[in-house]
């Protein structure tokens, strides 16, 4: 079954257009300390320079070679957006299928805290906490992973409820498996393409939510950060430096993002039968 | 018979047309003020937010006694004139006959003693009253004021500073912070409050057409929030606006007057000097060492600045230090005074006990003239102070958040900053010291750990002899320059610029507005304050109008026209169907 949706997702072209882009910038984000021409911290260049051939996309206002910068800023998000999906994923699988099967009172609270969390608007929190507490990028990305996991949890459940009563995991349970054994053996693997969704579009979020908090200024200024190269661009435009300063994160980010969302949009359309075109 | 009937309606009609077409030249002159924060308070004495802006939003409204322009002499404002009696250790002045407070009442002598006994009984940020011991209206128009210490800064610290309230409202005001009614802003200055939105952050003022030295000649003023202040003069939203230094040229060219200010604004680093291992001089010392004030002014200010010395009191200020003590950047001296205080060097950093050496900084957008700008010095600094082994954790926060939390002493180092250091050098006094009974100010450094330090300050308000004084001042620069209560890091240079179309010359006062705020909006730069001045305001104003914005003009023309048209049409129909008029 699965040797049969790879084939398949290898013939959709939005899965393998976002699948591309994507492995072009995790290459990118993996070796920016080697790719990177410069530290991207050293700011005794001069300022406002414009592209060359030593500083590909010139240099800021303070100093800092505007290339080397978007390496290391493209590899906070896709660190971020990694590490929170997969917290994140963790959490809401563990609750999701253990809920399901476990039932009764455990299900209740677990579902409960989920539909509470759900209501929360979770940008709003982070913010909260990013202004008053201002903790560390680490700290951050476990507070992002505790207030997401519920959407991934309530579909998690749900399917596993619906794998709960098929013939083969009865089967096995007559025949004394453990909870944990089903759990690992025989639901996990099942659950894999509603995982692969949750875990995509958990990163599609932590890349955003990330840009977006530093853009208010709420990171530590000296992490490298698409959103906080962001903000900084924009006070400058009425130098035109957009193209060469503003541009080139804001394509990042948003090429980060796409690639993210195509390949959500792929596995969806592989694995769930309604959303088949042919 | 009709036909002279209609000769007289066309020439009615003409009449008409000419007259509406005058009423668009008289268009009301408004000018607008564009800045980037908006929110400074309500601009009334009690309720403006303590920093320079929020002092000249209620500058507008409340007059002063005496004043300040672009030279180094004090000026009349509501006293025309005024004496220091040494014996009796008083002022007496004597105030203008014509002044009015904006809803018809005179400006009485009672009204002054009523506001330093009100400001006494409920300090009032900007003034500090403990050396006015009472004071006395004589007659209609002259009070005296009884000192109990001498106070060297009267003219400019109180004189000119403390907005005089009127007695017939505030008398019955308990709590001046609560008091938002309409008669909070009953002034006596040349314009009259007409709105303020807090969400919005904008003001609107109305010329306050009995005003004691002639009606403004702007009918209008407004302050505006704009995000992007350089953009609203460019699009024509603002009349005048803080620009940055790198668009100086640009508006020159652009045909806008472009003014650049004295170095009358630091950017400080404040130092909690109770906690541990700031509370050393000579960790204060070896951070000066390590802090390289030349690279913020290269980096940060882009060279549009000036490092700043050590001694607080601007170097271009009339009363700077000859021979402050200086602190080059030199980062072995630093290591070498770190390590003299028992801390170990291990692998870059400075550790004692196992701990390291780690500073958190707290860093805020604060600019010149409380203007909100990208910051930068937090990098440099961290990078300047991580050369010297000391961890620097960076926590970005809002310029008043900063504030309140260096008020709290819940702070190690902030980055803040503050104007004033070009005016009277009682400001040495203001952000050393915590003046007793006053608002602590997020500035002060409320250092008292230096007996000497104390009693120069003390020397520098009451010495009466000017030489004496100066004496003081120097020698009080030295002391704070060797102790570093607080480091001032640099001078940035501020640009503002302005449409000379508007008809407004605005300038830079000396020593800065009031007690020295480097702001170039100085309520004298929209009024006649002399015959020079006005023959030269007549003259732009001319201008002006002959310049004025055609759209103003446009609404009332064009409906004379159709109006015009309309009434020829119905002259020529009543004709033809024979009917007489």
């Amino acid at each position: 079954m699965h040797i049969r949706s790879l084939h398949q997702f290898k013939k959709n072209r939005i899965g393998m257009t976002g699948l591309a882009i994507l492995s072009f910038l995790l290459i990118t984000a993996v070796f920016a300390p080697v790719l990177a021409p410069h530290n991207p911290w050293d700011y005794s260049f001069n300022c406002f320079q414009s592209p060359s051939k030593e500083h590909l996309l010139g240099t800021n206002d303070i100093g800092y070679d505007i290339f080397s910068e978007l390496l290391w800023a493209l590899r906070t998000s896709v660190l971020f957006g990694i590490s929170v999906a997969a917290i994140a994923c963790t959490i809401g699988i563990l609750t999701g299928v253990s809920a399901a099967l476990v039932g009764g009172l455990y299900d209740a609270i677990i579902m409960r805290i989920a539909d509470a969390l759900l209501a929360i608007p979770s940008i709003l929190i982070l913010i909260l906490i990013a202004a008053y507490f201002m903790p560390s990028t680490f700290v951050l990305i476990i507070t992002l992973s505790l207030i997401t996991w519920q959407t991934v949890a309530r579909g998690i459940r749900a399917q596993t409820l619906s794998l709960k009563t098929k013939l083969h995991i009865k089967a096995a349970r007559n025949m004394g498996a453990s909870t944990f054994y089903i759990m690992h053996k025989h639901i996990i693997p099942e659950l894999f393409p509603l995982c692969a969704i949750g875990f995509v579009t958990k990163a599609r979020i932590a890349v955003f939510m990330e840009a977006g908090l530093a853009f208010l200024g709420i990171f530590d200024p000296t992490t490298k950060s698409l959103g906080i190269m962001m903000s900084y661009a924009m006070r400058y435009l009425y130098l035109d430096v957009w193209f060469n300063w503003l541009f080139p994160p804001v394509i990042s980010l948003s090429m980060l993002i796409i690639s993210l969302a195509f390949i959500a949009y792929a596995i969806e359309e592989i694995f769930d039968p309604r959303l088949k075109v042919r | 018979m009709t036909g002279i009937k209609q000769k007289l309606i066309l020439s009615l009609i003409i009449c008409l047309c000419m007259f509406s077409s005058t009423a668009g030249a008289v268009a009301e002159k408004e000018i607008r003020i564009s800045d980037k924060t908006g929110d400074w308070g309500h601009p009334s004495p009690y309720l403006a937010y303590s920093r320079g802006p929020g002092y000249i939003r209620m500058h507008f409204i409340f007059d002063t006694l005496v004043w300040k322009n672009e030279t180094p002499d004090i000026m009349p404002l509501l006293a025309e004139e005024w004496e220091y009696i040494s014996e009796e250790n008083t002022y007496v002045f004597n105030l203008v006959k014509n002044a009015k407070w904006h809803d018809g009442e005179p400006v009485t002598a009672r009204d002054v003693a009523f506001t330093i006994e009100y400001m006494k009984e409920h300090p009032y940020g900007w003034v500090v009253l403990n050396s006015v011991d009472r004071a006395e209206a004589i007659d209609e128009h002259t009070v005296k004021i009884y000192m109990s210490n001498p106070y060297a800064p009267f003219m400019e610290d109180i004189g000119g500073t403390m907005p005089i309230l009127p007695e017939h409202i505030w008398k019955d005001v308990e709590n001046p912070m609560d008091y938002v009614e309409p008669g909070a802003f009953i002034g006596s200055g040349p314009f009259k409050y007409i709105d303020f939105n807090k969400e919005h952050g904008t003001y609107q003022y109305e010329a306050f057409d009995e005003y004691y030295l002639g009606k403004p000649f702007v009918d209008s003023l407004i302050f505006v929030k704009n995000g992007d202040t350089q953009m609203a003069l460019q699009r024509g939203e603002a009349d005048f606006a803080p620009i940055t230094p790198e668009m100086v040229e640009t508006f020159r060219e652009d045909g806008f007057t472009v003014i650049a200010g004295p170095h009358y604004w630091n950017k400080k680093l404040m130092i909690n000097h109770n906690k541990e291992p700031l509370d050393n001089i000579v960790f204060r010392q070896a951070l000066a060492y390590a802090i390289d004030q030349d690279e913020f002014v290269d980096k940060s200010l882009r060279g549009h600045g000036k490092a700043a010395s050590y001694g607080l009191i601007s170097s271009e200020s009339l009363w700077a230090g000859p021979d402050v003590p200086d602190y080059p950047y030199d980062p072995d001296r630093a290591k070498e005074l770190i390590t003299s205080l028992g801390y170990e060097w291990k692998n870059n950093i400075f550790t004692k006990n196992g701990e390291p050496l780690k500073l958190d900084v707290l860093r805020s957008m604060i600019g010149i003239g409380g203007q909100t700008i990208p910051d930068r010095d937090s990098e440099i600094l961290k990078n300047q102070l991580e050369k010297v082994g000391i961890q620097i954790n960076l926590i970005s926060l809002e310029p008043k958040i900063v504030d309140n939390k260096v008020i709290n002493w819940e702070f190690e180092l902030a980055i803040s900053g503050h104007g004033g250091i070009g005016g009277d050098p009682k400001i040495l006094y203001d952000m050393t010291v915590q003046v007793p009974e006053t608002k602590a100010s997020p500035n002060t450094a409320r250092y008292n750990k230096s007996e000497e330090l104390n009693r120069l300050l003390d020397d520098l308000i009451h010495e009466m002899d000017p030489a004496k004084r100066r004496e003081a001042v120097f020698e009080a620069q030295n002391i704070y320059a060797r102790e570093l209560p607080a480091i001032s890091l640099y001078y940035p240079t501020g640009y503002y610029a302005y449409d000379p179309d508007a008809g407004v010359e605005w300038f830079y006062t000396v020593g800065g507005v009031s007690k020295g705020i480097p702001i170039p909006q100085n309520k004298l730069a929209l009024i006649r304050p002399n015959a020079q001045k006005s023959a030269d305001m007549e003259e732009i104003s001319e201008t002006a109008m002959q310049t004025e914005k055609p759209a103003s003009k446009t609404p009332i023309t064009p409906s004379s026209a159709v109006f015009a048209i309309l009434s020829a049409f119905y002259i020529k129909r009543s004709k033809r169907s024979g009917r007489i008029i």
